[in-house]
């Protein structure tokens, strides 16, 4: 069952059914129990009667029970059967009902009467009781049986037996009463729980409907808000948070295909339009135009080589990349292209570290990784700063003066495509860099990280730090 | 008889690339068109305010000011030139976007060059309320197209800029035209300017129409010339 609404009413139902059952059962047996035991008061009393009408008149010593006159017939009701035995277990008197069929001779104390159900005849259950009169004792009275009243004042057993038919259809009813309270119960329980859960649930209910109404084109939506149920508030903060990670990453992928678009699309207009230019008017030809479009061409290629490097980075694990590399010459490998700009620039570099400086990974990576951060240091630091390499704890640090760079933008720099100027102006580069670095560095079983930080004279540095995953 | 072709449309084209900018550029000269260019958004929407110009060719991702940005200014402050959105966002999104800014037409990058120039000339023609290439009035017929006019059935024999002038008269009939406006047009922005080229080909293209020349392209008094309907 894969309801809650079902499993709540599953359960609910049988608990109230369990328990309906136990305390009608309860009520049930009881109530037969007291009915009994008004029966057995009701048959003790009449054995007193029994006791005393056989008396009789004259009655007593030697006075036999067919001398004995019948008990008075409006003293017991109907389905009612007496019989008396002296001590012997001579039979002194005996009901015309019984049809000369003796009742049980019950085992009774002077003290404490006998009660027992027992079967007369097939299909007829009776109460017995049975109680033992002693001497000369009388009824409930207690006054001695004297001189002048004559009877049977030895002592007697007297049984009184009632049939339970009446009882047994009672009960029955008591049963059948039950049962339909019961059952009209458990209808009203399951409308009322309906209801409830109904009414409970609807909150989750809506939820689910607002969910599956999310799309990419609506990733703004958010379920928290102070509506919601108490129960509720933590599943609608989780999917908050998965709706704030989806919609930032349908937003950089967004924009990941926007940039792509602009750096196939712009290049291939490019030549497209040139050639197409040199064919309508050859005239226009020129071999600055073949030139440029020989760096349109090679630029494209940059670009795809640099796609297909990342996508084949992603897959790559990091097992068989991590040997111990000796960072030097490479630093001094690929800073060797950046410092004519770097001059021009005006930058002062500061070159800090270690020449027996290793760390792990892979000479051909880190070759990536070093001429992507220098390049991108020397290209757009701030005119006049300055660029450090220098060790960190466990790490590698490329820090560069960054005035002008806004800390919103740091945390997207490893994006494909980004750059500061949105624009996309420049042959040079990409976008691409930073992510290239980034996706080497995690081949290697590393991480590069980005922050802006306060340099001395207060200008803004950039640092970019290449550690383990786990500093 | 066919005249080289000079449109005397002028269009600002502002680009970002270099590369794809002066092709542009460079083919719009080539069908005869005045080309201004601007390398960023801010340098095109001052342009544009600044000038007059019959087309404007705007790609969207532009340094200092995105296109978008640039178009939005413009039709603020009431220019109603014509725009064409030049760019490498091509989703339907984008291209809603963009026209919904106020754009007139849209083109998508990589595109065929023949579009490109027919998008252009169509939103010229729209500027003036013209629908088709060619423009008669009275005898008088001009198939911009062709670069053609024709009279009475005989074909007149212009040279480009007199063909160029007729053009720009015969799109706004009624319309005085100043001298400066005419100048604009048959020069873009980086050509040398001789000071009485307006005056002169008034006087040959006149001379050219007939006798009655001076009473199709009237002269306005301090105020510029004017062109009225061709009667047989």
């Amino acid at each position: 069952m894969k309801s809650i609404r079902g499993r709540i009413t599953i359960w609910m139902l049988t608990g109230l059914a369990l328990l309906w059952l136990a305390g009608g059962t309860a009520i049930y047996l009881t109530s037969r129990a007291a009915m009994l035991a008004q029966i057995d008061t009701e048959i003790q009393g009449l054995s007193r009667q029994v006791r005393a009408q056989s008396r009789g008149p004259g009655g007593g010593r030697g006075r036999r029970h067919e001398d004995a006159g019948p008990v008075h017939s409006a003293v017991f009701p109907e389905h009612t059967y007496y019989q008396v035995w002296n001590l012997d277990g001579e039979v002194l008197l005996r009901s015309e009902e019984l049809g000369g069929q003796d009742l049980p001779r019950l085992d009774a104390s002077a003290e404490l009467a006998a009660f027992a159900t027992v079967e007369l005849r097939p299909g007829t259950r009776v109460r017995l009781a049975a109680t033992h009169f002693a001497a000369g004792r009388a009824g409930a009275g207690g006054r001695r049986e004297g001189r002048g009243q004559g009877g049977m004042n030895e002592p007697v057993l007297v049984a009184v037996a009632r049939s339970l038919e009446e009882f047994e259809a009672e009960s029955r009813k008591l049963a059948w009463g039950l049962g339909l309270i019961g059952l009209l119960a458990a209808a009203g329980a399951w409308l009322l729980l309906s209801l409830a859960l109904r009414h409970g649930l609807r909150p989750l209910r809506q939820l689910g409907e607002a969910v599956a109404t999310v799309d990419a084109s609506s990733l703004d939506v958010r379920f928290g808000n102070t509506d919601m149920p108490r129960e509720l508030r933590p599943i609608c903060a989780r999917l908050d948070g998965v709706m704030d990670r989806l919609q930032q990453s349908f937003e950089r992928e967004r924009r990941f295909s926007a940039d792509l678009a602009h750096e196939l699309r712009t290049p291939i207009a490019e030549l497209q339009v040139m050639t197409e230019l040199s064919l309508k008017w050859p005239e226009e030809r020129t071999e600055q135009q073949i030139h440029d479009i020989r760096g349109i061409a090679t630029r494209m290629r940059g670009v795809v080589d640099t796609l297909l490097q990342l996508a084949s980075l992603e897959g790559e694990g990091t097992e068989s990349l991590q040997d111990s590399v000796v960072l030097a010459d490479l630093i001094r490998e690929a800073w060797l292209p950046c410092a004519g700009l770097a001059a021009k620039r005006d930058l002062e570099v500061r070159i800090e570290w270690p020449e027996d400086g290793s760390m792990p990974g892979n000479p051909e990576l880190w070759r990536h990784v070093l001429g992507n951060l220098l390049a991108n240091a020397a290209e757009y630091a701030t005119a006049g700063g300055r660029i450090i390499v220098e060790a960190g704890e466990h790490s590698l640090r490329v820090l560069n003066t960054a005035e002008g760079l806004h800390p919103d933008q740091v945390g997207r720099m490893f994006e494909r495509f980004w750059r500061a100027d949105s624009s996309r102006t420049g042959a040079v580069h990409c976008g691409l860099g930073l992510s290239l670095a980034s996706a080497c560095a995690e081949a290697m079983g590393l991480h590069l990280t980005a922050t802006l930080r306060q340099g001395p004279n207060e200008a803004p540095e950039l640092v970019m730090e290449l550690g383990d995953r786990g500093a | 008889m066919k005249v080289r072709r000079f449109n005397p449309m002028r269009v600002l084209v502002v680009e970002d690339s270099k590369h794809l900018r002066t092709a542009v550029a460079k083919a719009l000269k080539r069908s005869g068109y005045a080309v201004d260019t601007a390398a960023d958004g801010e340098e095109g929407a001052w342009l544009a305010r600044e000038s007059t110009f019959d087309v404007v060719v705007l790609d969207i991702m532009l340094p200092k000011k995105d296109g978008l940005e640039v178009l939005d200014e413009l039709r603020r402050d009431g220019i109603e030139t014509p725009v064409l959105l030049l760019t490498a966002r091509n989703s339907v999104d984008d291209r809603v976007r963009g026209l919904r800014s106020g754009a007139d037409d849209y083109l998508g990058k990589p595109f065929e060059l023949a579009e490109f120039l027919a998008r252009v000339d169509v939103l010229c023609r729209r500027r003036y309320g013209r629908r088709s290439a060619v423009v008669e009035a009275g005898d008088l017929r001009v198939d911009t197209n062709a670069k053609v006019a024709r009279r009475g059935g005989q074909d007149l024999d212009l040279t480009a800029r007199e063909y160029a002038l007729l053009e720009l008269l015969v799109m706004q009939p009624g319309r005085v035209l100043s001298r400066t406006r005419i100048e604009e047009h048959l020069y873009d922005g980086r050509g040398s300017r001789v000071s009485n080229v307006v005056d002169s080909t008034v006087y040959h293209l006149r001379r050219k129409l007939g006798p009655d020349g001076r009473e199709i392209v009237r002269t306005r008094r301090g105020q510029g010339y004017v062109f009225e309907e061709a009667r047989p």
